[in-house]
């Protein structure tokens, strides 16, 4: 059952090699061409095709997937193409081809030409490679570059990648570029707000500025920082006359959406292919893809499971807040500050649950800062209540509440005025509306005070559901006794912990 | 009854192929979410000679909730109740889904070994224990004499 239900969440991973594809070639930015063209045509073939269309001399013309250029010779099957992907192209200016017109304008040495640098040999790689950006490239830039360099950026970027290096080294083909075939191994994840499920995704670039994706980049990314809204990385647009030099980087689910917005897949870093076939830690089957925590030994957790754990802690409130990464999940193992780091993968609970989570992160995250919730029916608002005296003023419901007693608003001692609310109601002056809401209030009021009793360290109404008699707060971890309603102590371990 | 979870399956069949030096946990015939378990007094704690058995049961919601572990043997310790409960912290707020029935047998041979006063179950053996800790160790001796000698365990 555990197979069937995590193998349907993934089952549109695109693995299809098609004979014909039809490729979008966005050219200068604004003209849309379709290319009808054998899988088994090159680059060069592509060009020919564009060129002729476009009106223009296919040696000005570039091709460009990702901020990287496209090789003549390489082959259209190992660009990585999908059945939708769109490439964008662009000339050189003529002057650059008049000066050299013998020599094919397309270079491997073009970033020398721009004086620009090109570590990792992102530009640099040999003509059978194709160019898919993967996991594995970042895998790759990750153990060729300097790991002090790493982690002076984020020391846990990649501390997933470090757990995989004995099998990688081993099996990871040489250059990131070598890894053809977009097989789940190097497969980026994302929750696809569309099809409201993982799904396997593709690293996209454009300009910042002008949002075209005619642009090079100087280097490949090689961490997950350098795909963030905060990469280093650099490089030059090639549409018309923009000027921008920031790339952003972003993933597309690889089904095929009308209309997509940039901003509906939400990357897993976390999530991937479990292609060293390890166990889940708690159902310890081998699912084919799972989530890794980022502790040294790397935990591994499959989605279902995930699910499990997620809504047993949501509704257990057990979710911890983060300093850096909010209010998330710790590895069931117990590992130091090993979190999850990225609040989307708790889309994985799917959106009811995200919403609840969403809502309790909000609430956790003002329990926390000294604030208190609205008591007012329905509400729940997080306040801040300034000043000495007791009156708290919501400022979402207009509700009116003491901040001592929760309850509404009155003069004199809370104790008194739970007194007060047992006499007559002929006592009461009476307006009739209100008197129709106090009724529903007070009858409300009145289950509540049955089946709860308040925590005496937050007063939050607190349900027993079964157990021993010692409580722990979930909202504010004050230790209480069900039956004295105070701090627990050695008298109730002794007397009554299981309430004999 | 629904199918017994993998991870259940496996880790019978780890305990049976691989058990953990003085602790048996044999799943119930009837019912293979309830393990009939015996723990070896550890040696030199006072229940050292003794066999103490318990019931381990895994409710629905294993592993995602804490098994339920009760001593059926009468035991004289200050973290374990007349009735057999414990007090282990794992069994309760410290539970993870990544611990294990050998993992929390384990915790409980454990204290046996390291009886903790400080924080009690039974406030009477606790203050025994401070107050007088070798008559205490006397009185958990006699106990296992008188309750947890094998063949007491096998008469059951």
């Amino acid at each position: 059952m555990a197979t069937a239900a995590s193998t349907s969440v993934l089952s549109k991973v695109l693995v299809n090699e098609p004979e014909q594809l039809s490729i979008v070639v966005r050219f200068s930015g604004n003209k849309i061409y379709n290319v009808n063209i054998s899988s088994k045509d090159t680059i060069s073939d592509l060009k020919k095709a564009v060129a002729h269309i476009a009106n223009v001399s296919p040696r000005t013309l570039n091709l460009v997937l990702t901020g990287q250029l496209l090789n003549d010779s390489t082959l259209l099957q190992d660009c990585g193409l999908g059945i939708h992907t769109t490439l964008h192209a662009f000339c050189w200016s003529d002057n650059l081809v008049h000066e050299s017109p013998d020599i094919p304008a397309q270079k491997p040495q073009l970033f020398q030409e721009t004086d620009h640098k090109a570590p990792h040999g992102y530009n640099s790689r040999d003509e059978s490679q194709g160019n898919q950006i993967t996991r594995d490239c970042l895998r790759a830039a990750e153990e060729t570059s300097t790991p002090a360099g790493e982690s002076d950026v984020d020391g846990n970027d990649f501390i997933w990648l470090r757990t995989q290096r004995e099998i990688s080294s081993r099996t990871r083909p040489p250059s990131c570029y070598r890894n053809l075939n977009t097989n789940d191994i190097s497969r980026f994840f994302v929750y696809c707000k569309i099809c409201d499920c993982v799904q396997p995704a593709k690293l996209r670039l454009s300009c910042k500025d002008c949002g075209s994706g005619a642009f090079l980049v100087d280097r490949g990314p090689s961490n997950w920082r350098d795909i963030s809204a905060n990469t280093e990385i650099i490089g030059t647009c090639k549409s018309g006359s923009c000027s921008g030099t920031v790339p952003r980087f972003y993933l597309r689910c690889n089904e095929k959406h009308d209309g997509e917005v940039e901003g509906t897949a939400a990357l897993l870093k976390h999530v991937q292919a479990n292609h060293k076939r390890v166990e889940c830690i708690i159902c310890s089957d081998v699912m084919s893809h799972v989530l890794i925590f980022p502790c040294s030994p790397g935990h591994v957790i499959c989605l279902e499971c995930f699910n499990q754990y997620g809504t047993t802690c949501l509704n257990e409130r057990r979710f911890v807040e983060h300093p850096v990464h909010g209010y998330t999940l710790p590895c069931p193992a117990g590992c130091l500050d090993s979190h999850i780091e990225e609040t989307h993968h708790f889309l994985l609970l799917g959106q009811e649950k995200y919403e609840r989570y969403k809502n309790f992160g909000a609430e956790e995250y003002v329990l926390q800062n000294g604030g208190m919730l609205c008591p007012g029916p329905g509400c729940g608002m997080g306040l801040f209540p300034s000043g000495e005296g007791r009156l708290v003023k919501c400022r979402e419901c207009r509700h009116e509440f003491c901040k001592d007693c929760r309850r509404e608003f009155h003069l004199g001692g809370c104790e008194n005025f739970l007194e007060s609310l047992s006499l007559a109601v002929s006592d009461l002056r009476i307006n009739d509306e209100r008197a129709v809401r106090a009724t529903w209030e007070q009858e409300a009021q009145s289950l509540i005070d049955e089946t709860t009793k308040s925590c005496p360290g937050c007063q939050t109404k607190t349900e027993r559901s079964g157990g021993c008699m010692h409580m722990i707060c979930s909202r504010c971890q004050t230790e209480w006794c069900w039956i004295c309603v105070k701090k627990w102590n050695r008298d109730c371990m002794a007397d009554h912990w299981f309430g004999t | 009854m629904a199918g017994l979870p993998r991870r259940i399956i496996k880790e019978t069949q780890r305990l049976m192929a691989e058990p953990v030096a003085g602790i048996t946990a044999i799943p119930d015939e009837q019912n293979a979410r309830y393990f009939h378990v015996v723990v070896a007094g550890p040696s030199q704690s006072p229940y050292e000679g003794g066999l103490f058995k318990l019931e381990l049961f895994l409710p629905e919601e294993y592993p995602m909730s804490a098994p339920k572990v009760r001593f059926m043997t009468k035991i004289y310790h200050p973290n374990i109740d007349k009735l057999g409960r414990i007090c282990l912290d794992i069994l309760k707020d410290k539970w993870s889904p990544a611990l294990q029935i050998r993992t929390v047998l384990l915790s409980i041979q454990a204290l046996l070994s390291a009886p903790n006063p400080d924080d009690p179950l039974d406030n009477s053996v606790a203050e025994h224990w401070k107050t007088n800790e070798k008559s205490a160790i006397d009185q958990a001796r006699q106990w296992t004499q008188l309750h947890a000698k094998s063949n007491s365990v096998n008469s059951h």
